[in-house]
């Protein structure tokens, strides 16, 4: 049954990876910005949702409470950093966000420690037993989830006016404010929208290790680059199935292949093969 | 009888658009030919093709009998073509001057690791210069292209593309931006520079200086060749006259 | 007399690793985030001869060999890509370093190495020396800046399709440029390991990649008197105020987030600018 173990184990992380990378390429889709602080609202996320869920006892609070805040910190941040250097080379803003991320990670553990903090009470630990897999709610609420906003998205991309507007302004802003789009807007509402999933990916991993810490987002940080840029830059599905794979990928190559490499580098092993075979990255661009 | 250059039968296709089909055409030496069209008809197209810019399916193009096809846009401009594009590029961390000093010194770059090696300005600043002159902009050597006019940008295109001294010089709408006065001025000294020796293809809509100076025409529209021959021969022709005026008078309403 | 020494070598060290990715990201404008893994590889191979009683020049310009050759590997990855995908791949190959020497026990893995021999040329022998080095690069780049290479670099930073339009072979400069920046990266490395003399994957990690682009990037992509002042001073900076050791970090991340948006071209523009604005005044 290593198998199957293995194989959710994948899947589970692929969803964390698939949250917050689906939450990036959305930003990246529209500004070509590597939005590298967005690791670090994933963080922020965790933190809040934590930090309420001990106050109020209520975790779907907490996670909302979570993503609506850190939807409003992405839109700050996207006001006072990115909006202001759009015209620069793309590495200002790239090198800008490492900045950024750099000094929130400090942040956290200069205001709330170096050890993290963990759920006083540990939520949706029921297991749960589907299909003769039994696993707890918190891990299938997390897979749910990731599948669940993915297609809400999709949804909302394809049989909206407001999915409408945001396809024409990441295919041609210009003409796309000349139909009467608000190009800031739109801009404002997918840093929200990709914010908030951030947050939520935080949340789940809160709840499946029982910890955050200063240093969580940045193993993430550099995974999710390597996800949106194979999974198609702006194209949520896309972004979703390389997430998954990864995570596979990464669950069953820990162990066939730790005398060479560990766990952290396939991703970029997975990314670099796949660059060079397509420049472009293994999806189409939206 | 081997032409200067040579284009058989290029086609190509942007998704589902056919923007060129079968179009073939030769430049001879010392031609100064003019490839007009309307709108859309492919002259862009051709010209990045025989530059190495676009690829084709079928078809090859050969350079005084060498096939060319296949090969990266840098080595076809060594080998002797110059392109000026309609949509100017000016390096715009380099001043006017600068932008036409770099591709004057084309001989130095030839062997990238020698160039560590040469620190040697003089020779190009000088013919830089009086390129810039020729073209009637080195009073804007100095200045940086970032603001500058259209009319200007587009002769710092045309300077930087004689400064590497080519075999065939290939201009996509040199004349656009610039006033009548200025267009005529441009057109003689391409002309003058054609009957010193230099081989050229010029795209341009302004008809009235093509007829002036150009020795052969070819017609292209919707992506294929409709005529060829004399200015006089070529627009004589109705269906050229049709074809061109016609969709001409169609467009601007 | 020691402490200042020690300040001194590695303010050295900093400015020739900060040039060396000047060359790459300032000059040919091809960026990399993974430049530390370059030292990496200077320091791992210098070091790994020198604990076999190789002598100490030799295994240096060894390092700088490997180093340059691996440099070439990745500049020919950036034939590939550009831009975002060139930081993001440059990133990803300074991780695949990192976990390639930390699965193998030869290199030391999670360890590392310890007990590299010293030098043998005195502490101020190998002061000197450093300074040597550095002043060395500084004079190479200086001299790059001036030369047909350096114009070739500047035409292929601002816009490498046209550049190819004027004929120019783009992929061999680009080739030069990570050869060169990455053998010198490899010095850096070399002299790193033979300074502190115990090296582990952790001291060429991303942070490290990120220290390294970031006194690029404060001092000015391409200014190469702005590099080395922006090596210099963040390099001792921690070392020389205690408490700012604790903040390191967060006094790094803040000046990169600050640099880039206010002033992105560096402390070198910012000088600039302020010199411009004086001069207008007086005329």
């Amino acid at each position: 049954m290593l198998f199957v173990e293995l194989l959710v184990q994948g899947l589970l992380q692929g969803s964390i990876y698939g949250l917050i990378a689906v939450g990036l390429t959305l930003v990246y889709g529209l500004l070509r910005i590597l939005h590298v602080a967005h690791a670090g609202l994933f963080t922020l996320g965790g933190y809040i949702c934590v930090i309420l869920t001990n106050q109020t006892g209520s975790f779907l609070l907490a996670v909302l409470a979570s993503m609506l805040l850190v939807g409003i910190t992405g839109m700050l941040i996207y006001r006072i950093c990115y909006q202001p250097i759009l015209d620069q080379p793309p590495f200002v803003p790239l090198i800008a966000s490492i900045g950024l991320f750099i000094a929130m990670e400090e942040l956290f553990r200069i205001f709330f420690g170096a050890y993290g903090l963990s759920f006083t009470e540990l939520p949706l630990q029921e297991p749960l037993p589907f299909l003769q897999v039994s696993l707890k709610q918190a891990e299938w609420l997390t897979m749910l989830m990731s599948v669940g906003f993915v297609a809400i998205l999709a949804f909302l991309a394809n049989r909206t006016k407001l999915g409408l507007a945001w396809k024409a302004t990441v295919t041609d802003p210009e003409i796309a404010s000349s139909f009467g789009v608000d190009i800031i807007q739109v801009r404002y509402l997918n840093f929200f929208i990709g914010s908030s999933l951030a947050a939520a990916s935080g949340c789940m991993m809160a709840v499946l290790n029982n910890l955050v810490e200063p240093t969580m987002g940045s193993v993430p940080s550099y995974k999710m680059l390597a996800i949106i840029v194979l999974g198609g830059l702006g194209n949520v599905r896309g972004t979703l199935i390389a997430a998954i794979l990864l995570g596979i990928i990464e669950s069953y190559g820990t162990i066939y292949l730790d005398d060479l490499l560990d766990r952290d580098s396939i991703a970029f092993v997975f990314l670099i093969i796949a660059l060079m075979i397509r420049p472009q990255g293994l999806f189409q661009r939206t | 009888m081997n032409h200067l250059l040579q284009v058989h039968s290029a086609t190509i296709q942007f998704g589902g658009v056919k923007a060129l089909q079968e179009v073939s055409f030769h430049l001879d030496q010392e031609d100064l030919l003019g490839l007009i069209g309307p709108n859309g008809a492919g002259k862009t197209t051709l010209m990045r093709y025989v530059t190495g810019i676009n690829d084709s399916k079928t078809g090859h193009v050969e350079l005084s009998g060498l096939k060319i096809s296949g090969l990266p846009v840098y080595q076809r401009v060594k080998l002797g073509i110059s392109m000026s594009q309609q949509l100017v590029r000016p390096f715009k961390s380099m001043s006017f001057l600068d932008n036409v000093v770099f591709a004057a010194g084309y001989h130095k770059t030839e062997k990238p690791w020698k160039t560590l090696f040469i620190k040697s300005r003089i020779q190009e600043k000088q013919r830089a210069l009086t390129l810039l002159e020729r073209l009637g902009i080195a009073d804007m050597a100095m200045e940086m292209p970032e603001k500058a006019p259209l009319g200007y940008l587009k002769r710092l295109e045309v300077a930087r593309a004689m400064a590497i001294d080519p075999k065939i010089l290939i201009l996509d709408e040199p004349l656009a931006g610039l006033n009548q006065r200025e267009a005529e001025k441009l057109a003689d000294t391409l002309s003058q520079l054609n009957q010193q020796g230099q081989s050229m293809i010029l795209i341009e809509h302004n008809l009235r200086e093509v007829m002036r100076i150009c020795s052969r025409l070819v017609v292209l529209d919707n992506g294929r060749l409709l005529a060829e021959g004399s200015p006089k021969s070529v627009l004589s022709q109705s269906h050229v006259q049709e074809a061109y005026l016609g969709k001409e008078l169609h467009v601007n309403p | 007399m020691a402490y200042e020494i020690s300040l001194l070598i590695v303010m050295g060290i900093s400015i020739t690793a900060g040039l060396s990715l000047n060359l790459i990201t300032g000059f040919c404008g091809q960026i990399s985030l993974g430049h530390a893994a370059f030292m990496g590889i200077g320091a791992y191979t210098s070091a790994l001869m020198t604990k076999n009683g190789l002598p100490f020049f030799p295994s240096l310009a060894a390092g700088m060999l490997t180093a340059g050759i691996a440099g070439i590997f990745v500049g020919l990855c950036s034939l590939r890509v550009r831009h975002d995908f060139l930081a993001i791949t440059t990133m990803g190959v300074g991780f695949l370093f990192l976990g390639i020497v930390r699965q193998q026990d030869a290199l030391g893995g999670e360890m590392g190495i310890s007990g590299i021999p010293d030098p043998g040329l005195g502490r101020i022998g190998f002061l000197l020396f450093v300074m040597g080095c550095a002043a060395l690069v500084v004079y190479l780049s200086l001299y790059m800046k001036r030369s047909w290479l350096g114009f070739a670099f500047d035409a292929v930073a601002d816009d490498e399709d046209t550049a190819g339009m004027l004929g120019l072979d783009v992929t061999q400069f680009k080739l030069i440029a990570f050869a060169i920046g990455t053998s010198l990266a490899g010095l850096a490395g070399g002299l790193y390991a033979h300074n502190i003399r115990f090296i582990d994957p952790d001291s060429f990690g991303f942070v490290e990649s990120i220290t390294v682009l970031s006194m690029v990037v404060i001092g000015g992509i391409g200014s190469v008197w702005g590099v080395v002042i922006a090596s210099a001073v963040l390099s001792v900076l921690p070392l020389w105020f205690q408490f700012i050791e604790d903040y390191k970090l967060l006094v790094y991340g803040l000046l990169l987030f600050s640099v880039m948006r206010f002033s992105p071209g560096g402390l070198s523009a910012l000088c600039f600018n302020i010199f411009s604005f004086f001069r207008k005044k007086l005329t």
